[in-house]
C-alpha cells in the first residue's frame, strides 16, 4: 500500500479507538449527569421570562442569605454561619460522661500533652470551604489553651508516622515510641494528659465486632491498653495531674475500664465534623459549660446486648443455602442477593430498653431477670455489672434541681404536659435537659398476648436557656399519649392503651428515672435497687379498662391500622421462633444464632415476583395523555395533594414524559411542555453538596448523633435548615438524608448517620429537622425505609421481626419524620423486610406510608444497579410505591412503557402516581423559586454533553474520511502498480 | 499464505494477534468465573482475532485492511467490557457494595490493559505496510 494510504489506515485506527473511547465515557457521563452537572455547576434547565417588563419577584423560598445561589459572598456568608451553627451544635452535643473531682474543666493557662493518634487521625471531616479551616482536635486545643500550652510532640514525631485507624484495625503508637519524648512532658506539659481514641465505620462498612486476636473491638486494643496503663503509672508517679480521656466515636466502646487506668473525666466528642472540634475544646476548657446528654447505652461489653446475637458478623446465612440459591432466579452475585439474614429476637428490648428493663425485673423480682443468661461477669445479672452509662446521661460543671410541678392532659392535642421548674443549684451558668421517661402496663394481658413493655421510654424532653447560678426556668414538656400506646399484634392487631399503672419521670437519665418510678412503687434499695430514687418527680395513673380504640384508626387518615408484617415474623412461615420477652429472660434470651432452613413459602417469597395486571385494571386508552389544559407546573405550588386539577395536570404528559421522571441521575430531567425545571438530588445528612458559587463542597457537619446529643429542638431545627439552605446553594432541591435507622448495636457503619438506639427519641429529632428542612424548600429525604439497621450484607439482607418491634422502633423515626415534620421524601432500603425487598413491599411502602400515614410524597429506592437482579423488579417495585429509581438511567421507564404498550392499564395508573408524586414533590421546593405566569422552563444542554458528542461526530467523521481516502489511495496506488506493469 | 515475517506491519499485527488470544482467554475465565460473560465482548475479541490471522496469513487486497477492522472490533470490545465492569469500578472506587459488582478489579485492569496494548499494536500495524519488509 502506498504511505498515504497507510497513514490514512493507521490514522482510521485510531479514530476507532477514540470514537469507542468516546462513546463509552459519553455513556457512563450520561448516566451520572446529575453528578457532573452538579459539580460544574450546570443546570439543564434553565428559566427565561417571557415578558422583560415584568420583575421576577417569586423566591418562594428565600432566606437571608437571597436566592442568587451564584453569588460567591452568599455563599461563603451562609457557609460561615453555618461553621458557627456547628460549633454550637459541638457544644451543646458534647457529653461530659465522667468527671471525678472536677477534673474538668482545665483551667486558664493550663499545659497539656495530648496523646493518642486518634488525636492526629480525627475521626472528623477536612473542611473543604476554602476560608474555613479544618478545626482538628489538636488545633481545637491550640485555639481554646494557646499555641504555647498543648505539647503535640507526639503528633508531629510519632503519629504522623502511623496510619490512620480503620473499621477493623486501631492504629496505636507502641508505648516504647511514646516513651521516648517522655521528657517533653516529665517536667511540664503535665497539668493533664489528654487521650483521644477513635473507632470508624461507614457505608457498607460496619464497625467490626472483634479483633484480630478475637477479643472485643471496641474494647481497648493491646497498644491503648499499654498507652492507658503508662499514663496511670505517670500520674501515679507524681507527673501528670490527671488524665483526660476524650472519645471520638460514633460507636459505643466499651468503657468499663476507665477507673482501672485512673481516668478522671471522659468527654464523648463523638464526630464533630470539620469544625465542630472547636466545640469540643470550648467544653474542656470550660468556655462552655456541657449540656449534651447520651443517646445510647455504654455497656460494659459490646457483646452483652441481645441484639449482637443476630447482627454484623453474627449475621446468618441460611441452613440451606443451596437450595435457596437453586431456586431463586435472584441467586446472582454469588447468591449474596438472597443468602443472609437477621433475626431481631431481642424485640423491642434494644439499648437501654433491655438493660432498664432487665434491671426493674431484677429489683421486682420477676420474669428470672437475675438468671446467668446474658451475663458479662459473676453468675448472676447485675444492672451495674453491664452497663457504664445509660441513655441520657450527661454532666454539667453545675448542678441543677429539677422539681415537677404539673401533669395534665390535653384532650385538644392529645398530650400530656409536663411542667417542670428547674433551678441552677451551682456555681456557674448552664443549660439543663429534662427528660420524661414513661412506663407502661405489664400485665396478664401483656403476657398473654406477647406484648412487651420497657420499664421505661424516652417520650419527651426540654432544654433550658442558660440559667445562672441561682437562676429557675419552669420548662413545659409534651409528651404524645400516642407514645404510650403499645402495637398489639396477636389480639388486637392494632396499638392499645393497656390497662393498669402509667407513669411519667423525670430523671437525669433513663436509669435515674427508672429509679424514680420504682420509688413510686414502693420499691427501695432494700429490694435491690442502686439508688432510692424519687418518687415526687414521677407522676402515676391507673387505666381501669384497656383502650383499643384511641389508636385502632390513623391520627393522621382514620385508616384502620392493622397488621401489615406478620410475614416479618418468622412463625408466620411456621418456623417456631421465639422472641425475648420479659415474662421469663431466662427462656427467652437469644443466647446462640438458631440456624433457619428458608421454606418453600420463603423461597418463593425471596424471588419477589408477585406483580400480576390486575382483573379489574383500567385499561391503557381509558387516560388521556398528552392534552393542553393550560396547567402549568408553578400553578401547582399551592393545589392540594388531592385536588382533581393533579389529574388535569398530568393528562397534559406523555407517557415518555412521565418515564423520564422515574429515572435518576442524582436528579431528573425538567419537562419544558409543563415548565418544570430540572430536579437535583444527592446524598447526605453530612454535608450538602458542591455549592455552585464557589465550586467548593459545602461544610461537613457534625454527626447525626451528635446534632441528638444537645437534646435542644431548636439545634435540630437549625441543622435541618442550614442543611436546607446549603443545598439551595448547591442547586438541590432535595437531600437522600441520613436518618431514619436505629443504633441497634453499638457497630452499625452508619451510626454517624442514624439519630439515636432509641425510636421515640428519633422520632423527636427528625420531626424537627425535616420541618426546618422542608420550610426551606430542600425535600427531606429519609432514607433508608426500613430495617436497615447494619451494614453487614445490607444488599437484601432478610430481617426479621415482631410487628410491635417494627412498629414501635424501627418505623418510628420515619414516622416523625414524615406525620410530624412533613418530611415528602422517603428512600426505601436494600434489605428485605422479612424476606420481601423493602423496594418492592407493598405493605411498606403503601398499606403503612401512604394509607397509614398520608404520606404525600416521593419515595425511591436505594441506589439501583441492573447488575442486582433483585433491584431489577420493575413492575413490582412500581406497584409497590416506588416513584423513581435512585441511579436508574431508564431502565425502568423503559419496563413501564412496555407494560403500558402491552396494554397494562394498571401500570399506567401507576406511572400517572409515580408523576404526580414526583412533580408534587418538586412544586413544594426550590424548584418553583423563580417561575411565575410570566416564565418558561427551556431545556438546556449542558456544554459537557454538546463537547462529548462533538468529539463522538468528530472521531465517528474522521474515521469515515480515513476510510474512504485509505480505499481511494489504495485503489490509486494498484492502478499506478498496474499501469508500470503495463508499461513495463 | 504469506507471511514476510520481516514486515513491521505483519510483526505488529502477529504481536497483536497473540496477545488478542490472550486477552480473550483472560476474559472467558474472568467472564465464566465472575458471571460475567458478555457474548457481544467474546464476539468482538474473536473477530479481532479472525481478522489479525487473515491479514496476517493471506496476502489478498481485501485483507489489507483486516487490521483495521481489527483495531475496529477491539475498540469496541473494550468499550463494552468497560461498561460490563462498571459495577466493579463504582464499588471497589467507593468502597461499598451497591452496583452489583463480582471480585475485584485487578482482573478487570488486566483485561482492559491488554486489550489497549492489542489495539496499540494494532494500530502501529495499520500505519505501516506488509510490503516495507
Amino acid at each position: 500500500m502506498k504511505k498515504k494510504a497507510l497513514l490514512a489506515r493507521g490514522i482510521a485506527a485510531i479514530m476507532a479507538l477514540l470514537l469507542f473511547l468516546t462513546v463509552t465515557a459519553s455513556t457512563l457521563m450520561f448516566q451520572f449527569a446529575g453528578v457532573i452537572n452538579q459539580a460544574l455547576g450546570v443546570s439543564t434547565t434553565k428559566i427565561v421570562m417571557t415578558d422583560n417588563n415584568l420583575e421576577n419577584n417569586s423566591a418562594y423560598y428565600d432566606s437571608e442569605f437571597g436566592t442568587d445561589y451564584a453569588n460567591k459572598q452568599s455563599a461563603l456568608m451562609l457557609e460561615l454561619a453555618a461553621a458557627t451553627e456547628n460549633v454550637l451544635q459541638a457544644e451543646e452535643g458534647t457529653v461530659l460522661m465522667k468527671n471525678d473531682n472536677a477534673a474538668l474543666p482545665l483551667m486558664e493557662g493550663n499545659r497539656i500533652t495530648i496523646f493518642g493518634n486518634g488525636s492526629f487521625y480525627s475521626n472528623a471531616a477536612e473542611s473543604t470551604v476554602e476560608s474555613i479551616p479544618t478545626m482538628t482536635f489538636n488545633t481545637s486545643m491550640q485555639k481554646v489553651l494557646g499555641d504555647t500550652n498543648v505539647n503535640l510532640t507526639l503528633a508531629e514525631k510519632v503519629y504522623c508516622n502511623l496510619q490512620k485507624s480503620s473499621n477493623s484495625e486501631i492504629v496505636e503508637a507502641p508505648i516504647e515510641e511514646v516513651k521516648a519524648y517522655e521528657s517533653t512532658w516529665k517536667n511540664d506539659y503535665n497539668d493533664a494528659a489528654v487521650v483521644v481514641l477513635t473507632r470508624v465505620g461507614g457505608e457498607d462498612t460496619d464497625t467490626s465486632m472483634y479483633a484480630a486476636d478475637g477479643t472485643p473491638f471496641l474494647d481497648l486494643q493491646p497498644n491503648e491498653k499499654e498507652l492507658l496503663n503508662y499514663l496511670a503509672e505517670q500520674k501515679e508517679a507524681g507527673v501528670f495531674k490527671k488524665i483526660i480521656l476524650v472519645l471520638n466515636t460514633e460507636h459505643m466502646m466499651e468503657l468499663g475500664w476507665l477507673d482501672d487506668y485512673s481516668v478522671d473525666a471522659c468527654v464523648l466528642a463523638g464526630m464533630p465534623g470539620a469544625v465542630g472540634f472547636e466545640g469540643v475544646a470550648n467544653v474542656i476548657s470550660g468556655k462552655v459549660n456541657p449540656s449534651g446528654k447520651t443517646v445510647d447505652t455504654y455497656a460494659v461489653s459490646s457483646f452483652s446486648a441481645p441484639a449482637v446475637t443476630y447482627a454484623v458478623d453474627h449475621t446468618q446465612v441460611w441452613g440451606n443455602v443451596d437450595e435457596v440459591n437453586a431456586n431463586c432466579a435472584d441467586a446472582t452475585n454469588g447468591g449474596r442477593e438472597v443468602d443472609s439474614y437477621v433475626i431481631y429476637a431481642e424485640g423491642i428490648y434494644v439499648g437501654y430498653k433491655y438493660y432498664e428493663t432487665r434491671y426493674e425485673d431484677c429489683v421486682m423480682g420477676t420474669g428470672s431477670a437475675d438468671s446467668a443468661v446474658g451475663v458479662t461477669t459473676g453468675q448472676k445479672w447485675n444492672y451495674n455489672d453491664e452497663v457504664v452509662f445509660t441513655f441520657g446521661h450527661g454532666l454539667s460543671y453545675t448542678t441543677f434541681e429539677q422539681e415537677l410541678l404539673n401533669v395534665s392532659y390535653n384532650g385538644s392535642t392529645d398530650k400530656y404536659e409536663v411542667d417542670v421548674k428547674v433551678t441552677n443549684t451551682g456555681e456557674v451558668a448552664g443549660k439543663s435537659v429534662v427528660e420524661v421517661y414513661a412506663q407502661t402496663p405489664y400485665g396478664e394481658y401483656e403476657k398473654e398476648n406477647l406484648i412487651e413493655k420497657s420499664a421505661v421510654s424516652i417520650v419527651g424532653f426540654a432544654k433550658t436557656q442558660e440559667l445562672e447560678p441561682n437562676a429557675s426556668e419552669t420548662v413545659t414538656v409534651e409528651v404524645e399519649r400516642y407514645m404510650l400506646a403499645s402495637y398489639d399484634e396477636n389480639k388486637e392487631r392494632g396499638y392499645i392503651l393497656s390497662a393498669g399503672d402509667y407513669y411519667l419521670s423525670i430523671g437525669d437519665n433513663a436509669h435515674d428515672a427508672l429509679n424514680n418510678i420504682l420509688s413510686a412503687k414502693g420499691y427501695t434499695v432494700s429490694d435491690g435497687m442502686d439508688d432510692a430514687g424519687d418518687a415526687g418527680k414521677t407522676y402515676g395513673w391507673n387505666q381501669e379498662e384497656i383502650d383499643t380504640s384511641s389508636y385502632a384508626f390513623s391520627r393522621y387518615t382514620q385508616e384502620e391500622v392493622t397488621n401489615q408484617f406478620d410475614y416479618a415474623d418468622l412463625n408466620d412461615y411456621g418456623v417456631e421462633f421465639t422472641y425475648l420477652s420479659r415474662s421469663d429472660w431466662n427462656a427467652t434470651y437469644p443466647e446462640k444464632a438458631v440456624v433457619v432452613e428458608a421454606t418453600d413459602e420463603m423461597i418463593e417469597d425471596l424471588g419477589l415476583d408477585w406483580y400480576e395486571t390486575p382483573n379489574d385494571a383500567p385499561s391503557v386508552s381509558s387516560f388521556t395523555q398528552g392534552a393542553d389544559n393550560g396547567l402549568s407546573f408553578v400553578d401547582m405550588r399551592l393545589t392540594d395533594y388531592d385536588d382533581e386539577n393533579w389529574d388535569l395536570f398530568l393528562d397534559q404528559l406523555s407517557v415518555d414524559e412521565m418515564t423520564r421522571l422515574t429515572a435518576d441521575t442524582f436528579g431528573a430531567a425538567g419537562i419544558d411542555n409543563v415548565n418544570l425545571p430540572a430536579q437535583v438530588r444527592a446524598d447526605d445528612n453530612l454535608s450538602a453538596g458542591t455549592m455552585i458559587a464557589t465550586g467548593q463542597e459545602a461544610l461537613s457537619w457534625v454527626s447525626e448523633p451528635m446534632t441528638a446529643r444537645t437534646w435542644n429542638t431548636e439545634r435540630f431545627s437549625e441543622r435541618g435548615r442550614y442543611l436546607a439552605l446549603e443545598s439551595a446553594f448547591c442547586g438541590m432541591n432535595e437531600i437522600w438524608y441520613g436518618g431514619g435507622n436505629i443504633h441497634r448495636t453499638p457497630f452499625g457503619g452508619r451510626n454517624a448517620q442514624y439519630c439515636s438506639e432509641d425510636g421515640n427519641f428519633g422520632y423527636i429529632v427528625t420531626s424537627h429537622e425535616a420541618k426546618a428542612m422542608q420550610d426551606n424548600g430542600i425535600t427531606y429525604c429519609i432514607k433508608h425505609f426500613a430495617l436497615n439497621d447494619q451494614e453487614t450484607s445490607r444488599e437484601s439482607l432478610s430481617t426479621f421481626a415482631t410487628e410491635q418491634a417494627i412498629r414501635e422502633e424501627y418505623l418510628r423515626v420515619f414516622e416523625g419524620a414524615i406525620c410530624e415534620g412533613g418530611a415528602l421524601g422517603v428512600m426505601a432500603s436494600f434489605n428485605r423486610v422479612g424476606v420481601i425487598y423493602a423496594a418492592v413491599n407493598k405493605e411498606l411502602l403503601t398499606s403503612v406510608l401512604r394509607n397509614e400515614w398520608g404520606f404525600k410524597g416521593h419515595v425511591t429506592t436505594d441506589g439501583f444497579s441492573s447488575a442486582s437482579s433483585y433491584k431489577t423488579h420493575f413492575s413490582e417495585m412500581i406497584a409497590a410505591g416506588i416513584d423513581y429509581l435512585c441511579l436508574d438511567p431508564g431502565e425502568t421507564g423503559a419496563a413501564v412503557k412496555a407494560a403500558i404498550d402491552s396494554g397494562d392499564g394498571y401500570m399506567m395508573e401507576c406511572l400517572r402516581r409515580t408523576a404526580k408524586n414526583n412533580i408534587y414533590v418538586a412544586s413544594r421546593s426550590t424548584s418553583v423559586n423563580g417561575l411565575s405566569s410570566n416564565s418558561v422552563v427551556i431545556t438546556v444542554v449542558p456544554w459537557w454533553e454538546i463537547t462529548m458528542l462533538i468529539a463522538t461526530a468528530v472521531f465517528a467523521a474522521g474515521f469515515v474520511v480515513c476510510v474512504v481516502l485509505m480505499v481511494l489511495l489504495g485503489r490509486n496506488h494498484k492502478q499506478k502498480m498496474e499501469e508500470g506493469r503495463n508499461l513495463r | 499464505m504469506n507471511l514476510r515475517i520481516k514486515s513491521m506491519s505483519i510483526k505488529a499485527g502477529l504481536a497483536s494477534a497473540v496477545l488478542n488470544v490472550i486477552t480473550l482467554i483472560a476474559f472467558c475465565i474472568y467472564g465464566l468465573v465472575y458471571d460475567y460473560f458478555d457474548t457481544v465482548v467474546f464476539l468482538t475479541f474473536l473477530l479481532g482475532i479472525v481478522f489479525n490471522g487473515l491479514y496476517i496469513f493471506m496476502n489478498r487486497r481485501i485483507t489489507n485492511f483486516f487490521n483495521l477492522f481489527a483495531v475496529v472490533c477491539l475498540s469496541f470490545g473494550v468499550g463494552l467490557f468497560f461498561l460490563n465492569s462498571y459495577p466493579v469500578w463504582a464499588d471497589r472506587l467507593n468502597h461499598i457494595t451497591m452496583y452489583g459488582s463480582r471480585g475485584t478489579l485487578v482482573p478487570v485492569v488486566t483485561i482492559i490493559i491488554l486489550c489497549l496494548v492489542t489495539i496499540i499494536l494494532g494500530i502501529v500495524s495499520c500505519f505501516t505496510g506488509k510490503e516495507g519488509a
